[in-house]
């Protein structure tokens, strides 16, 4: 039962770690200011929600 | 297994910073820093997991308000030339 829900919080942090990254890799690649703005904004917030939605106390 | 989540947090943060020190314009660099704000305070939340400390998150909250205030006025600083009005 822990085990399952240690595996389903490293599954939404590594989402959410994936999210960050690719916002951070269309922050540098992306031509304009407002592209940037969409990569690093949305992109990013749901990134940081996956990562907040995975943090447990019993992760660690 | 926590440290590859910090790793990534960390290699992102690197990524949004070379953004924010070669911006060739500000707008570029407000977005650079907005991210790097987003990125840190969700550092520091997955912090207090790896210190057990609750201490982290109370830290968080406050710097998520400041960046938020931060680039708010930062954007109407930029926008209007001064802050009244």
């Amino acid at each position: 039962m822990t085990g399952g829900i240690k595996a389903i919080s490293y599954m939404l942090m590594l989402l959410g770690v994936f999210f960050s990254l690719a916002s951070a890799i269309g922050i540098v690649r992306f031509p304009d200011v407002y592209t940037r703005l969409h990569a690093g904004t949305k992109a990013l917030t749901g990134g940081a929600l996956f990562i907040l939605a995975g943090d447990r106390k019993s992760v660690v | 297994m926590i440290d590859l989540i910090l790793w990534g947090l960390l290699i992102s943060a690197g990524i949004a910073f070379w953004r924010l020190i070669a911006g060739p314009s500000v707008p570029d660099r407000i977005v650079a820093a907005g991210t790097l704000s987003i990125i840190l305070t969700t550092t520091l939340v997955v912090l207090s997991l790896v210190f057990h400390s609750d201490l982290f998150l109370d830290v968080a909250l406050a710097f998520a308000l400041l960046a938020f205030v931060d680039v708010l006025i930062m954007a109407k600083y930029f926008e209007h030339g001064e802050l009244h009005r």
